[in-house]
């Protein structure tokens, strides 16, 4: 065999074992490729269960790794000297003791001696003799097993629903329990929103969820400031209730005063049932049937109308002008006008019917505005809101401070409207406050004791300085004059007044706050009496005199 | 010269060598590492350095070779008395048959073949350097005249390492000069029997002459053409540096304990015993395994411990051995 053949017969050898050897590599780097991409998305899976993170997307993992692993495998595969790998490689594993390698080296070399021939030669006869299927088999890594695992762990994870992180970790996570929350406080205001009746909702509230949303998307915000926007949103929403309570006084009266009629009998059943869509239905059909009833009936209905129309009820004092106007045309034989006025007090029903339904939206929005309130009131504070908590403790009360994290705070239990369940016995809390000093059993918390602290550092000499100080200015009087004599190791955390508030949120049904609030007022001195139109029952004969 | 001329000189090669090792074997029993690294020494232009207890037959061992050799032989007990004309000869005078004097070189016992320095390290250094020139370079000067020294020179020294007390230890420059240091080591049991078996009866073997000089310079010459890879010369390179304390190849061990590693001439060594071991092997190429075989004898007495090495008497063995471990072969 000539010295060219020789050369050849090995170089082609070689070429194949390379071959095989950069396809066995190939597949280990995949398989550890595959390894890392598939052991980075079970962490990314698994790690969100255990503990509160943020992980990136797994799309992100995978095109990373995928891109990383191209990368490493072109670098790695378009090196020089392929075919002395190669060489080496058959020289261990067919133990030929670098016969390979050095007739590879010297045929490189170009080197041609009787010694190199006879090296080369010898090389190329072991060459042919090799079993390269054997020498170089194809080697599935192991770590596809381990890949495989991986990958069936990632089913798994992927069928078994998560239920928010197993531990937590109350210093370190804090913000990422914010970020949560304040996405999901988000979530809900977007529904609140965009949501069924969201079209219905008050605009100065609907201006405030928006602006709530757009910190909370901006990132821009705190618990406490989220609190105060619900809260002014939750108010403006309940605003309508008070005129809608109007509105059903004024109805309620409206059925007494026509309660006499046959003809409006009808009509007054619908208004008792609470039916303004049927009683504007009953209008309008006795204002068709105007024309059948004979003069006894028409001048009876015109008295009933006239004198329902006398009422003094600014909620529906268009409807009212109405039925004056109605009872106007019947007493002069205005038959068509009368039949136009009544049209006219049945449209005002329908007005009224929708309002009645856009203030039940808003009273059904103020309701989860509420929920939400008690739900971020439990919330643990945020670093940042812990800080500024702190830093409002020792220094000036901020008006933050107060309006998100102590709804109620010490100065609304001490005054007695709402006794606590930590602030001992009340005091005296529905007498006249003139009349009456204030009794106050033992503290049993700094609520209390703060309290009493400050009445008696503070006390009014006269019972007229008593009625001008408000609670809350005599709170902050009585801090400015005197130091506290509690340690500021014993203040509590602000999370307690957090909890607090939750416990203390308002939970009365809109149908019965004007029954509340009508007791209140009731009880309120003279110069804080309400509005006459507000007050119903026995608050009205004392006006009209 | 052809391949097959080649071929046929490999063949003859390995086949002389296990002669005359067949022959050695018919006296010495075991110390098969001994005498490998003996002839090996031998055709590689080198010289021996044996070291071990008394009585474990060093000196049989080189008798025995310079026996199967054909070649001349001359034994130098060293004693501290012994000086350096006592070695390499000196001029004395002469008186011709017509009565006139004059000075003639009366040759020494280093003017031989196989010399073997029995207990080298009893002699004094001046006695040793006797044999620096003669080692290294092939020839003695006396005077101002040199003479050269018939091919093959080997040069078999023994020493023991047990008796201190009135020794010389060699200094490195001439430590350096053995192409070997080979360990004997006691024999074992089943050795034991056959030494007793041999040399307790009334005849004793005897070796016959297998190899004549010849022969002998022409398996120099064949050793020397084996040709190497680079790759395996940089491993024989590689494992070399990993000696020296203060290059990057350099062992954990031999940073803490070397303070001088081996010369290039440790190299050399490594190289040319790598391509005997290659022959005998069968093979026309050196491998990484062929380096790997003589290291220990032929780096352990170039390799200089620190005082801490010598304080916690370690071998340069030990730390060859973890050079030989870390050391990468070229290969995958």
């Amino acid at each position: 065999m000539s010295r060219a053949t020789e050369r050849s017969t090995i170089t082609a050898i070689l070429k194949r074992i390379d071959l095989k050897v950069r396809f066995n590599q190939t597949l280990l780097y995949l398989s550890v490729a595959s390894c890392l991409v598939l052991g980075a998305l079970v962490l990314i899976e698994l790690a969100p269960r255990l503990v509160p993170l943020n992980m990136p997307p797994g799309s992100v993992i995978v095109g990373a790794g995928s891109a990383a692993f191209l990368v490493f495998l072109l670098w790695s595969q378009l090196g020089g000297r392929q075919l002395e790998r190669a060489a080496g490689v058959a020289d261990v594993r067919a133990g030929l003791n670098d016969e390979l390698k050095s007739a590879y080296w010297f045929m490189r070399q170009d080197d041609s001696s009787p010694w190199i021939d006879l090296l080369v030669g010898r090389a190329a006869a072991t060459a042919r003799k090799l079993s390269l299927r054997g020498l170089v088999p194809v080697a599935i890594p192991k770590r596809f097993g381990v890949a495989l695992v991986l990958f069936g762990l990632l089913q798994v994870l992927a069928l078994v629903p998560s239920d928010g992180p197993l531990l937590t970790f109350a210093v370190a996570s804090d913000s990422i329990r914010f970020e949560r929350a304040l996405d999901a406080y988000a979530e809900e205001i977007r529904d609140l929103i965009d949501g069924e009746g969201g079209e219905l909702l008050d605009e100065e509230a609907l201006v405030l969820l928006e602006e709530a949303l757009e910190e909370i998307e901006a990132e821009d915000t705190s618990f406490e400031e989220l609190l105060r926007d619900l809260r002014e949103a939750q108010d403006a929403l309940d605003e309508g209730n008070l005129e809608m309570t109007a509105t059903r006084d004024a109805i309620d009266e409206l059925v007494e005063g026509l309660s006499g009629s046959e003809e409006l009998a009808d009509f007054v059943n619908a208004l008792r049932n609470q039916d303004l869509s049927a009683a504007a239905d009953r209008l309008r059909d006795l204002a068709e049937g105007l024309v059948d009833l004979d003069d006894l009936a028409l001048a009876d209905l015109a008295d009933q109308l006239q004198g329902a129309s006398e009422i003094d009820q600014p909620a529906i004092d268009q409807m009212l002008e109405a039925l004056q106007e109605a009872a106007d045309a019947i007493s002069e034989d205005r038959i068509p006008d009368a039949q136009g006025a009544l049209n006219e007090a049945a449209d005002e029903i329908d007005q009224i019917t929708d309002r009645r339904a856009r203030q039940e939206a808003n009273n059904q929005a103020a309701e989860r505005a509420r929920a939400l309130q008690e739900a971020l009131a439990r919330q643990p504070m945020s670093a940042e809101g812990q800080t500024q908590r702190a830093e409002g403790q020792s220094g000036q009360p901020q008006q933050g401070d107060a309006s998100a994290a102590a709804p109620s705070s010490a100065i609304n239990r001490s005054d007695g409207a709402q006794p606590g369940t930590e602030s001992g016995p009340a005091g005296n809390a529905t007498g006249d406050p003139t009349d009456a000093p204030l009794e106050l059993g033992a503290s049993t918390t700094l609520e209390a004791q703060l309290a009493l602290e400050v009445i008696e550092g503070t006390a009014p000499e006269s019972p007229e300085e008593d009625r001008e100080l408000d609670p809350k200015d005599l709170f902050q009087e009585a801090s400015r004059q005197q130091s506290s004599i509690v340690q500021y190791r014993d203040v509590r955390a602000p999370s307690t007044y957090a909890e607090g508030s939750a416990l203390n949120v308002e939970r009365i049904p809109w149908r019965y706050r004007s029954l509340v609030k009508k007791y209140f007022l009731a009880i309120r001195p003279g110069p804080h009496r309400a509005p006459g139109r507000y007050v119903s029952g026995q608050a009205r004969p004392d006006e009209r005199k | 010269m052809t391949t097959t001329l080649i071929d046929t000189q490999v063949g003859e090669f390995t086949e002389q060598f296990q002669r005359v090792k067949e022959e050695i074997g018919k006296v010495i029993v075991g110390n098969d590492e001994i005498i490998d690294g003996t002839l090996i020494s031998l055709i590689s232009k080198g010289h021996v350095l044996l070291e071990g207890i008394p009585g474990i037959g060093k000196t049989k061992i080189v008798a025995t070779v310079a026996d199967v050799l054909h070649l001349t032989f001359s034994r130098i007990q060293f004693t501290p008395d012994l000086m350096p004309g006592d070695i390499v000869g000196s001029d004395v005078v002469h008186e011709s048959d017509t009565g006139e004097k004059h000075l003639s070189f009366q040759k020494g016992p280093i003017f031989t073949h196989i010399l073997l320095a029995d207990e080298i390290n009893r002699a004094t250094p001046k006695t040793q350097s006797a044999l620096l020139e003669a080692m290294q370079e092939r020839s003695v000067t006396v005077g101002t005249t040199t003479h050269k020294l018939q091919p093959p020179f080997f040069v078999l020294a023994t020493q023991n390492p047990l008796e201190m007390e009135g020794t010389y230890p060699l200094p490195e420059a001439q430590l350096d000069r053995f192409f070997y240091k080979l360990k004997i080591t006691y024999p074992e049991a089943h050795h034991m029997h056959e030494i007793m078996d041999r040399t307790t009866r009334r005849e004793e073997p005897e070796a016959g002459m297998v190899l004549d000089r010849e022969q002998i310079l022409e398996m120099r010459d064949t050793a020397r053409s084996v040709p190497i890879a680079r790759s395996v010369q940089d491993y024989a390179i590689r494992l070399t540096l990993a000696t020296h304390p203060d290059t990057p190849h350099a062992n954990p061990l031999t940073q803490r304990y070397v303070r001088f590693g081996a010369s290039p001439r440790g190299t050399q060594t490594l190289v040319i015993g790598g391509k005997v071991s290659a022959l005998l092997n069968g093979r026309v190429h050196v491998s990484c395994e062929d380096i790997r075989a003589f290291m220990l004898p032929a780096l352990r007495h170039r390799v200089l411990l620190n005082f801490e090495g010598e304080a916690e008497r370690i071998d340069t063995d030990t730390i060859l051995e973890a050079i030989m471990k870390d050391t990468p072969e070229p290969s995958e």
